[in-house]
Parts: C-alpha cells; structure tokens; sequence
C-alpha cells in the first residue's frame, strides 16, 4: 500500500513540474489557428485603387514591399522599391531577418501565394501585413502603366463567369432530361448478437 | 490527439466494445469499493460512513485535473468533447426522486446493477422497480413532456454562470473537496457503528496527499489559458514545406473526371459564402463557409482519413488560405482545385483546340476529354464519359459486412 501512495504522489508531482516547464517553452506560432482565419476574414486584400492613391502620393515609402517571385522574374521587372524574397526562401532565417518593422505588403505570380505568404507571416506575428490581388502582371497593366478605374477592386477570388449557366446539377435538369434509374448495390449489414 | 474518436485514431467501429469494457471496469469499481452492500451506501444519510461521497467526489476531482491537464498540454482538443444541454426542472425533480429513491432502496442505478449480479435478492427488486419506472415514463412521455424539457439552457458551464474563471472554480472545487473529506472523517469518528465501519489500512496521515493536492490547485488557478500549439497541430515550417510544391493542387480535369465518374472518396468542400454556394455549386460538393473552417464540428469533415478533400472557391485564393489552416491544425488529405472555378469553367468550356501538329499525345487526350466534359456538364447528366486516359480509378468494393458474436 505504501509503495502505490508514493507512487501516485511521484506522479502527480511529474505533472505539475510538466506544467510548469510546458508554459515555459515559447509556442511556434504567436496567434491561433481561430484568430488567423477570424482576422484574415475580416482584412481584405489591399485593393488596387488604396494601392494606386498610396502609390502616387508616396505614402507607399511607408510599407516594405516584397516581392515574392523568383529572382529571374524580379530581375526582370518589378514595383519600383520593392524588396525579392522569393517565396522558398521567404520562412528561413535569411528572408525573415529582411523584414523590418515597417507594414509589409507582399505580391507575387499568382494571388494564391501572395495570400499564402500574407497568412504565414501573419502567424508568425507580423501584425501589419497585406498582400496585393491579381499578379504582377495585372499590377502592372492595372496600375503601374495607366490606372484603370475599372478594376480598382480587382481580384483573382472574384467571379468570372455565371458558373450555373456552364454545369448543371441534376436538379436543375430534372425537369428537361428524363432521370435515369439506376440500381446501387444496398450494402447489407448483417448484425446477430450473441447471448 | 483526443478525443480518440473523432480524430480518428480509434475506429468509430470500436465504440461499442470500448463501452462494454468501460462498463466492466465501472461495475468492477463499484463492486470492490463495496458498493454493492446497500448499508454502505445509505451511511451517507446516517452520518457513519461517507465513502459514496469519497469515490464520486475524488472521481470528478480526478477527471477534472486530468481533462485540463490533459487540454494544456494539447493531448485533448476540449471543444469537440460532447457535453450534455441543462433542462433545470428535470434535473431537479429528477435528483428528487433519485434521493428518495436511494434512501429507501438502499441503492442508485449503478450499483443496483452491481449487486444484483453478485445475486443480492433486495438489488433484483430494485432493478424491477427501475424497469417499472422506466416504462411509465415511456408510455407518458407526452405528460412529462412540459416538465421534461423545461427550463433548457444551453450547455452552460457553472463557472461561466457565476462568473468565475474556469482554473479559479477547479481551485476552489478542490478546496471544497479537501474539506468535504475532512467533515465526513470527522462525522465518522463521531457516529459510532463499528458494526459498519470501513476497514481501511490506516496511513499515519493524509499531509502529504493534501499538501500535493493544493499545490495542484495553485497550478491550475494560475496556470496560462491554454498554449498556442496544440498536439496535432504542424509547426509553421512544415506548413511551408508542403505548400512550397504544387502536391496539394487538384487540376481542373482531375476534378472534372473524378466528378463526371461519381468517385466515392472524393469530398468536395466548398469555402465560399453561404449565398454564393446556394446559387451555385458543384455537384456533390458541401459548403463550409472559411471563417468557420476552424469550428470543431467540422473537424471530422477535414480529417478524411479514407478519402480525398478538394477545397473550392472562386479564384482558388480562399481555398489555398483554407488548406493552410487545415493542414496547419494536423489535417491531412486536402487538397485545393488550383485556379478555383474561374479556371475549372475556362480550362473545360474555353479549351483552346491545340494544334494538329503537336506530337504529344497527351495534349490531344487532354482536350477531347475535355470537350466531352464541357458537353456532359452542359447537359446536367453527370454519368458515366469515358476519357481517353485509361485511368484505373479505385473503386470502393462494397462487401456485406457481417459481424457475429459468439458466446
């Protein structure tokens, strides 16, 4: 009896020291998975037209601008001021020790990275961090060659074509295409209990 | 890691074996704390023995320490653990009747159940009588329906109803407890019916056991909420690594063929807005809007442990924000329709028809498929097209399952 009461308390002894040191390990992430999606709802992407006014006024110095394609396309052609960190190299310790206090704003080859780099950064505790829709591509026609008032809210997320109008579920054709019936096997559960 | 069950550790299959043997251990339990003598029992209203009082009090305590323990250090996702909706008048009259009961029975249900298989005649009357009011209840639910259901309030926890914070009322539950104890050895001592005193090894004293207790105590009150990471969460670089590649995309026709074949394991998930997805949506495909991807209920739903999930949204940018929550919360097998619907619509109705000259077959493959998909889409008849690749698609093999137990 005695050997299983020292027992219990060594264990519950191993537990609080557990706690203890858990809280003490620094977490990997600064924000939950909850708060990421919760503030990523509620910012949107920086549309072209914030971008264009900041861009003309200058207010754009204020922001780090990073460029996130690889160095070939960088090299090519890119927003005058802006910083490559090539997505690959974006969360080693050589990109992340480029990022300054400053309000990042990220662009890329496709929207879809550019929202991937925003969100990982945003986890890692960059508060101030947006990202610019479209491609650099659309940047460029849209707002650095001549300002296009027509897509000031430009975004690869946004509806292109009246999609109900190309597929039809079979709902929806019910009433012109006579439904086939077709006979799915029934899986048979056979259940028999014991005594 | 936990809940077992819905995270898919343990086969949902197992549920009922894992409750028969749960079930053992309980009457076991009960049994060896000498539950099944109903004069041990009713000592709590006599004042002689209080050990009903100790086992069910030491096992909330127990439980209680161990789920939030177990929460910190994200061994167990509390949010998903299900937990039973309040009806206050039911409770009330409920607890009522369950006293007046135990006091004259001499048993609760459980361990009525535990002394009847050990042959106790008074238990057998007892667990008749149980059934006897099992059945007028049954027969005039209608009657009680008023009263059964009355008062609801939903799955609100008492510390939130005093207002209290959750590790500040574990602290003062296990203060309470300690001194609970206390009074009932007390009482004990001073009610004297040796007949039916417990016969416990004796320890000299209980200082140590107390003093650990209250240090836990301590612990909770001022441990931190609870930590950033939980258990099944990836850390953010191993995140990044699997985004870093085009594994987690789905091309357009491979989306389009799995559709047009009705394959079973494929679960299309639709990010978009609740709107957006009753105007339109894929054949198939389930609607969970992004801001609530991280909601518990939905957790089964991300973790398809047998199939595929394709994420989809208009342009593909939500649903790549989507796959990387989910994947950083430990879910695996999703996967994002790359472009989203804006280029599943061009790449399948816009096909641009390739030039004869081109050697590579495939690229002619390609777009005869896609030409016949664009003609069964338009059609609503989403059945059986044979595409040019000869793809071998698994298919589930419905077997007759049978399971028969012996004895």
């Amino acid at each position: 009896m005695n050997s299983l009461r020292s027992t219990s308390l060594v264990i519950f002894a191993l537990i609080i020291l557990g706690a203890i040191i858990r809280s003490l390990i620094p977490a990997d992430y600064d924000v939950t998975a909850e708060e990421t999606v919760s503030h990523d709802a509620k910012k949107a992407a920086m549309s072209y037209l914030a971008f264009y006014k900041k861009y003309n006024s200058k207010q754009i110095n204020q922001y780090q601008i990073i460029d996130i394609r690889d160095k070939y396309a960088f090299d090519k052609d890119h927003i005058p001021g802006a910083v490559n960190i090539p997505y690959a190299e974006l969360l080693k310790k050589s990109g992340l020790s480029q990022i300054n206090k400053k309000p990042v704003l990220v662009y890329g080859q496709q929207e879809a990275t550019s929202a991937a780099a925003k969100l990982m950064l945003f986890q890692l505790g960059f508060e101030n961090v947006n990202y610019l829709p479209g491609n650099f591509q659309t940047i460029k026609q849209f707002v650095l060659e001549e300002f296009d008032p027509v897509h000031s809210f430009y975004s690869a997320e946004k509806k292109q074509y009246n999609y109900q109008n190309y597929i039809r579920t079979n709902q929806q054709a019910a009433g012109q295409a006579p439904q086939k019936q077709t006979d799915t096997p029934t899986e048979t559960i056979n259940v028999s209990g014991g005594c | 890691m936990g809940p077992l069950i819905p995270y898919g550790i343990i086969n949902p299959e197992w549920t009922m074996p894992i409750i028969f043997l749960i079930g053992l251990g309980f009457g076991m339990i009960l049994e060896q704390a000498g539950f099944s003598s109903s004069r041990k029992l009713v000592g709590t209203f006599f004042g002689y023995d209080f050990v009903v009082l100790k086992v069910f009090f030491t096992a909330a305590i127990t439980a209680i320490i161990g789920i939030i323990f177990m929460d910190f250090f994200g061994l167990l996702d509390t949010s998903v653990i299900f937990v039973h909706s309040n009806f206050l008048n039911s409770t009330l009259v409920g607890g009522a009747i369950m006293g007046v009961g135990f006091l004259l029975g001499g048993f609760c249900p459980g361990t009525s159940v535990a002394a009847g298989s050990i042959g106790k005649v008074d238990a057998l009357v007892f667990i008749g009588g149980l059934f006897i009011g099992v059945f007028i209840f049954g027969e005039f639910y209608g009657t009680f329906d008023g009263l059964f259901s009355g008062h609801y309030f939903d799955r609100e926890k008492i510390y939130t109803l005093i207002g209290l914070d959750k590790g500040t009322f574990v602290f003062w539950l296990i203060i309470i407890a300690l001194f609970a104890f206390a009074i009932a050895g007390f009482l004990e001592s001073k009610v004297s019916n040796e007949a039916l005193k417990p016969a416990d090894v004796k320890y000299e004293g209980y200082g140590l056991e107390v003093l650990l207790l209250f240090a836990i105590a301590v612990t909770i009150a001022f441990m931190p909420g609870k930590s950033v990471n939980t258990f099944n969460e990836l850390d953010e670089s191993k995140v990044y690594q699997k985004s870093l590649n085009d594994a987690h995309r789905v091309s357009s026709e491979e989306l389009a063929f799995n559709i047009l074949h009705e394959v079973d394991d494929i679960n299309i998930i639709d990010v978009r807005s609740e709107a957006d997805f009753n105007q339109f949506h894929l054949p198939g495909a389930i609607n969970i809007p992004y801001p609530e991807i991280t909601k518990a209920q939905f957790a089964e739903t991300f973790n398809n442990i047998m199939g595929k999930n394709i994420l989809v949204s208009n342009g593909g940018v939500t649903a790549e924000k989507a796959w990387l929550i989910v994947t950083r919360m430990g879910f695996q097998h999703n996967y994002v329709l790359n472009g989203g619907l804006n280029k599943f619509i061009n790449d399948i109705f816009y096909a641009p028809k390739p030039d004869p000259d081109v050697i590579k077959m495939e690229i002619h493959h390609q777009y005869r498929f896609r030409q016949r998909a664009a003609k069964v889409f338009k059609e609503g008849e989403a059945k059986k097209i044979v595409s040019d690749k000869k793809v071998e698609v698994p298919q589930k093999k419905q077997q007759p399952v049978q399971i028969s137990g012996g004895c």
